[in-house]
């Protein structure tokens, strides 16, 4: 399977909701110490919803394409659904099964988000 | 080159295997003698008074004299391991004890250089935090050499407990000149314990202990188209006898009481329980099938491979090598990066075109992000059956990639 497809591409040459936000109610960082690897997820929440993404980092094309499809996907959803949102949904919206040795750069992304996430949660309780 | 010798090779036409610096393909001679000793000759080593067992224990001795002649040492100085990465770990244990008795070595310092695989590295670290020692590193220069004006400078001052070098950076290619080094080292510091790692040096160029003068080297069989699993721990006679065994168990005993027991002889004593047996047979055929060819016939069809290489990838704006440019002084493992396309994509990419190389950090983190300053590097390495075709469909496809990612 071709997992540089054309939107691969483009979501790695021009990733959408990259670059960071002054004011965010939470953010975290996931690395791949494989690699050096690196993403960083801001998020702004409003009436329960992640109103905006921003993301930074460095990475493969399949991490940069990956974190970029998944805040394009995640904006304006509510916190419920972004918290039950699994890496095999993720896969499902960019259509691609990655490989074992992929699968740590895709998922990198939604792992700052998740962690994000938990933050989130413990500020609030 | 002898590419009809490896079956996989044969049963894969269009692979292009460029990965050889992590493992190298196996001839037909070894996979059959492993066949033939599990089909035919099994039996445990050391144990038994019947035939069977007998005949593979004499083997097994034969393949330690054979590993001697190889790396011109004697036969009681070769310790059978499961690698390089076992070699490493079990000195430095053993030697752990060893300095724990001798406190008026006690301030000493253990200098690593920044091209050390992790494998001659955190050992080295891990005992100098278990001793309270300090770590001191051998720096590189813009050759990508070692700084060894500064690290003859520090060892005059410091007097170093032990230094460990590789003999061959399994990342940038060079090949650090251990003699002269090694020289100096005894001229200085006559005390310092010297280790080598030869785990990629072993595969291209003739490995002397005698002429290194170490006091330990390590390797791999699998690297030299030997078997998984099996690997040699070298250690100077001189030295070897002052230090106790890493292991328990059997084997390596000869009186066992209830309060303490006692040791066979070195080697045996470092050899503690049911060997690799079909491994040690493995890496006896396949240092037959290495004499076969020659240091001298490898050495030129690989540095022929580098030379070309070279020059084709200086063609490419975009590929930046990270390794000397003197051929004389590197062998043919080439690290480089690619302007705008990380490493992973580079080799996921490569491997469409049925082109194995390796993306990453190589287990070297250190010299990756605090010397190079770059996260991960793709690496290219060439053995026996390579060929200028490979490499004129490595650099075709390469090329392929880069216009993939700089035209959108």
């Amino acid at each position: 399977m071709n997992i540089y497809t054309d939107n691969l591409i483009d979501n790695y040459t021009n990733p959408r909701n990259y670059g960071v936000m002054h004011e965010s109610d939470t953010s975290s960082e996931a690395e791949n110490v494989s690699c050096g690897d690196l993403i960083k997820m801001q998020i702004k929440i409003k009436g329960g919803k992640l109103k905006r993404i921003k993301f930074t980092g460095e990475g493969c094309a399949v991490a940069i394409a990956c974190s970029s499809i998944l805040t394009e996907h995640i904006t304006n959803k509510s916190i419920a659904y972004a918290k039950r949102f699994s890496y095999k949904n993720l896969e499902k919206i960019i259509g691609i099964e990655f490989t074992s040795s992929r699968i740590k750069c895709a998922n990198l992304g939604l792992e700052a988000l998740k962690s994000s996430l938990k933050l989130l949660t413990k500020k609030d309780s | 080159m002898n590419k009809h010798d490896f079956p996989l090779l044969k049963n894969n036409p269009t692979l292009i295997y460029l990965d050889n610096a992590a493992s190298s393909q196996k001839p037909k001679i070894v996979i059959d003698a492993i066949t033939n000793l599990y089909s035919q000759n099994y039996a445990n080593v050391h144990r038994g008074n019947y035939s069977l067992s007998e005949a593979i224990t004499d083997r097994y001795e034969m393949t330690r004299e054979k590993c001697a002649q190889f790396i011109n040492s004697k036969a009681n100085e070769i310790i059978f391991t499961s690698g390089t990465t076992a070699s490493m770990n079990m000195l430095a244990y053993s030697l752990g004890n060893y300095f724990n008795e001798k406190a008026h070595l006690k301030n000493k310092t253990i200098f690593l250089s920044v091209m050390e695989h992790h494998s001659n590295f955190i050992p080295w670290q891990q005992l100098a935090k278990n001793l309270g020692r300090s770590i001191d590193l051998i720096g590189i220069n813009s050759n990508f050499a070692l700084d060894l004006d500064k690290f003859y400078k520090d060892i005059e001052r410091k007097k170093p407990l032990i230094a460990c070098i590789t003999h061959m950076s399994n990342v940038l290619g060079t090949i650090n000149p251990l003699q002269e080094i090694i020289a100096k080292i005894r001229d200085i510091s006559s005390e310092t314990i010297v280790i080598v790692d030869a785990a990629q040096s072993i595969a291209h160029i003739p490995v002397d202990v005698k002429l290194l003068d170490c006091d330990a080297l390590a390797f791999s069989g699998h690297k030299i188209f030997g078997p998984t699993g099996i690997g040699v721990l070298f250690v100077k006679e001189k030295f070897l006898s002052k230090l106790n065994p890493s292991f328990y168990g059997g084997g390596m005993v000869n009186k066992v009481n209830i309060l303490d027991s006692t040791w066979t002889n070195y080697p045996n004593s470092f050899e503690a329980g049911t060997p690799n047996i079909a491994g040690v047979i493995g890496l006896g055929v396949a240092i037959e099938y290495f004499n076969s060819i020659g240091h001298k016939i490898l050495y030129r069809h690989e540095e022929k491979l580098s030379k070309y290489f070279l020059k084709q990838i200086k063609l490419i704006d975009e590929i930046q090598i990270f390794g000397p440019a003197d051929i004389t002084k590197r062998g043919p493992v080439f690290s480089f990066s690619v302007k705008g396309i990380h490493p992973h994509d580079l080799s996921s990419l490569l491997d469409k075109y049925n082109i194995a190389v390796r993306a990453g950090h190589h287990c070297a983190q250190i010299l990756h992000r605090d010397i190079l300053k770059v996260p991960a590097t793709t690496r290219v390495s060439f053995s026996l059956y390579n060929s200028i075709s490979d490499i004129d469909k490595f650099i075709k496809s390469i090329k392929l990639i880069i216009q993939l990612f700089i035209k959108k």
